[in-house]
């Protein structure tokens, strides 16, 4: 049997490794670079003239005290602590709310769609087809609660006997259920969609085999499906959990109050006022660091489901 | 925080990536500029002198105005010659101007294409020019921004052989404070900040407002919880609450930290009591749709609620504006400029282009469309209404009445100069005093980042 030489061995070693070039490019240039040029901006200052962004990208010269300051308002109880903590009420609330309502729907389309999977599937993706900005702003016609025009939704409410007036989406704390209502609306396909596909790889013969010893519907869920399913919801709460942690259209388009405002918007504001941008950067430096806790449990989960599934 | 009418709220926030290639811009672009202005925070400064010498920023007010520097390495264009071939690249904000008469009206007239380019807000444009990334010939800048432009040589000398449509601007904007003699600007736009309402929403006419001891109090008074907006602009909310505590003599431009934070306080006031909206969309889209009663309102955007109703015919006539300082109880107006970059490759077609706009046709059926109007001597606000203008006959008058008649107060003449406040630009430690108490209105909370 010929044995591969030198030179084949060698490119064969070099093979798989190169596979993962255009990834590594992609990782440096869309991710690494612009997460340098971020630090380079909160720890530079501002020019003399327009008060914009001076960015220090020798790390050198890097100056902390703002990032500092920044972190000491964060952890007190300042502007930024106040937006923080506003932020994960609203995506803890929106989260929860993206599993109760894309599980079943998801669970629904990946074992029982049967022909009309693809429709199903379709569908989900069909609010896709237009941009965010617009759904919300849909959302903004539907709760309209003009006396003489209401919105769809205060149409139907006030059909029924509690609602006697169209409701004021925008007014008193509602306007907090507004913001997560579009959260949830806005990112919960995303959800779904990675559920969806975990849910229809389960094995159907597992499920035959719960029910063979004797497992009854409910049970076969909670103790094969359920812990089956674990990776793609853990995968779709980081997909949406992601972007909701940096939003801050939708409170502002469904909203638009101080009380609504949310961690996202406070990195806006920052970044549009001048000589701010270095306290934008590092408030956004801060929520990375913050969202990076949250993926490496998820990675450290992953991980570990694979080599138990390797066992 | 550079502040302007056509700033789209859900428009002016970057991408991530936009924010960073305006960084690394500005980072290529600043050393040069950060050994100037060593006059930048020292406000305000008289008559300049010319032939160079160090770039600083001059910020005019109207008692005390301001030559903006010329410079040996920055000079006007040369008295006839011919304009280029073009294409003519003009950057704006969004739909600030009708293409109709800036792209095919000019084009055609000058046999060039004209492309128009659209930003968000001043901070990205500014970032854009300096880097030099794309080059622009005609632009729009507020006049805040002015002399950091002239400081940072972006902008380039005004040769006024080309542009004797000049004589149709107000005489106090040909030679106006922020830009004596027009070096470097000629005026754009000219609008002033009101109040907007829908009578139907808030049952109340320009009379009623008339007769309060100060109209600005209706925020307060009358505010409707969910449906009251200000502007997400940190200059003109506090002003608006300055005005409320101190009638007349409330000062848009004071630096006094106590009268800032009265203002903050009021403010916060008006939040705790209805929920106050704060937005930038909520006077020209928010009020004729219906999603706002009562907002802070540029004349220009009540001017385009007309376009936004849903039902035009029953809609338009709802739409009510008032400028307090006509009745003696203070108020804010501005203008926008045109000016030509110094990297403009067609500097004399921006010139002719330039001209063309302060036609006074070509001024008056940009506005007919934009909201906003040219400080033009010939606009008489009541004529125009009534009899619409030669040549653009229906073009103020549809066939149904209140489009413009109940916004006739919208129109900005120019006894208002005389009578209203105009925002200064300020240095950044006091610019800085309003963006902090804006911030804490917004947050409902104390901001500390420790500004040095």
């Amino acid at each position: 049997m010929p044995t591969p030489t030198g030179d084949v061995v060698g490119q064969r070693r070099w093979y798989y490794p190169a596979l993962a070039v255009p990834g590594l490019g992609w990782l440096i240039v869309l991710f690494l670079m612009p997460f340098f040029a971020i630090a380079a901006v909160a720890f530079g200052g501002v020019d003399a003239i327009f008060a914009a962004p001076a960015p220090a990208w020798n790390p050198l010269e890097w100056d902390f005290a703002t990032f500092g300051s920044v972190l000491r308002e964060l952890t007190g109880g300042g502007a930024a602590r106040i937006y923080f903590n506003r932020t994960i009420v609203y995506v803890a609330i929106s989260v929860s709310a993206c599993v109760l309502i894309g599980y079943p729907v998801a669970y629904y389309t990946a074992r029982h769609g049967g022909r009309l999977k693809v429709l199903l599937l379709s569908l989900m993706i069909a609010p896709f087809w237009m941009s965010y900005l617009m759904r919300m702003l849909a959302w903004v016609n539907l709760l309209a609660d003009r006396p003489d025009e209401p919105g769809l939704i205060n149409r139907i409410l006030t059909a029924t006997p509690f609602f006697q007036e169209p409701v004021n989406w925008a007014a008193g704390d509602v306007a907090h259920l507004t913001v997560i209502l579009g959260l949830v609306y806005g990112y919960i396909p995303f959800f779904i969609l990675p559920l969806y596909a975990s849910l229809d790889r389960i094995d159907g013969s597992q499920l035959e085999a719960a029910r063979d010893l004797g497992g009854a519907p409910r049970s076969t869920f909670w103790r094969v499906t359920l812990p089956l399913s674990r990776q793609g919801i853990l995968a779709g709460v980081v997909i949406v959990m992601l972007p909701m942690f940096g939003d801050y259209y939708t409170p502002d388009l469904m909203s638009a109050q101080n009380k609504t405002r949310m961690i996202g918007n406070r990195i806006n504001e920052l970044i549009h006022t001048s000589g701010k941008s270095p306290q934008g950067a590092s408030l956004t430096l801060l929520l990375s660091g913050f969202v990076a806790i949250l993926m490496i449990y998820y990675l450290v989960s992953v991980s570990r489901a694979a080599k138990e599934a390797r066992q | 925080m550079v502040f302007h009418p056509r700033d789209p709220q859900y428009r002016r926030d970057l991408s991530r990536r936009d924010f960073l290639l305006r960084s690394a811009g500005a980072a290529a672009a600043v050393p040069g500029l950060s050994a100037l202005l060593a006059a930048c925070g020292g406000g305000t400064s008289g008559p300049g002198t010319s032939g160079g010498g160090e770039p600083e920023v001059r910020f005019g007010t109207p008692e005390n105005p301001v030559e903006l520097q010329l410079f040996d390495d920055n000079q006007a264009i040369a008295s006839d010659l011919e304009p280029e071939a073009g294409p003519l690249v003009i950057y704006n904000w969004e739909n600030y101007i009708w293409k109709q008469v800036a792209v095919q009206d000019f084009g055609k007239e000058y046999g060039v294409d004209v492309e128009v380019e659209n930003f968000y807000n001043m901070e990205e444009a500014i970032s854009k020019i300096q880097t030099g990334q794309v080059t622009f010939d005609v632009f729009f800048p507020t006049t805040d921004v002015v002399p950091k432009m002239v400081a940072a040589k972006l902008a380039q000398p005004l040769n006024l052989d080309y542009i004797p449509n000049l004589k149709n601007i107000w005489p106090q904007l040909q030679d106006p404070f922020y830009d004596k003699g027009s070096r470097y600007t000629v005026p754009y736009a000219v609008y002033h900040t009101g109040i907007g309402w829908r009578s139907d929403l808030l049952p109340l006419e320009v009379e009623d407002l008339q007769a309060m001891n100060n109209p600005y109090a209706v925020f307060w008074e009358s505010g409707i919880p969910g449906k009251t907006g200000v502007y997400d602009v940190s200059r003109d909310a506090i002003a608006l609450a300055m005005y409320y505590l101190e009638g007349p003599d409330g000062d848009p431009n004071s630096t006094d930290p106590a009268k800032i934070t009265a203002a903050k306080e009021a403010l916060m006031e008006l939040d705790s009591q209805l929920g106050l909206r704060v937005s930038i969309e909520g006077a020209y889209v928010g009020i004729p749709e219906g999603r706002y009663a009562l907002h802070q309102a540029w004349s220009g955007d009540m001017l385009s609620t007309p376009w936004y109703t849903a039902d035009p015919k029953n809609e338009n006539g709802l739409m009510r504006y008032y400028w307090p300082a006509r009745d003696g109880f203070g108020g804010v107006y501005d203008n926008d400029t045109y000016a030509i970059p110094t990297g403009s490759k067609n500097p004399v077609l921006a010139h002719h282009f330039l001209n063309f706009m302060l036609d006074n046709d070509n001024s008056m059926k940009n506005f007919s469309w934009v909201g906003y109007q040219a400080p033009l001597t010939a606009l008489d606000p009541e004529d125009v209404i009534a009899n619409g203008w030669p040549g653009l006959e229906g073009y103020f008058s549809w066939e149904w009445k209140g489009r413009w008649d109940n916004l006739l107060g919208a129109i900005v003449i120019d006894e208002d100069l005389n009578v209203g406040d105009r925002f200064i630009g300020l240095p950044l430690p006091d610019e800085t005093l309003y963006t902090d108490a804006f911030s804490e209105f917004r947050a409902g909370a104390t901001v500390d980042l420790g500004e040095d």
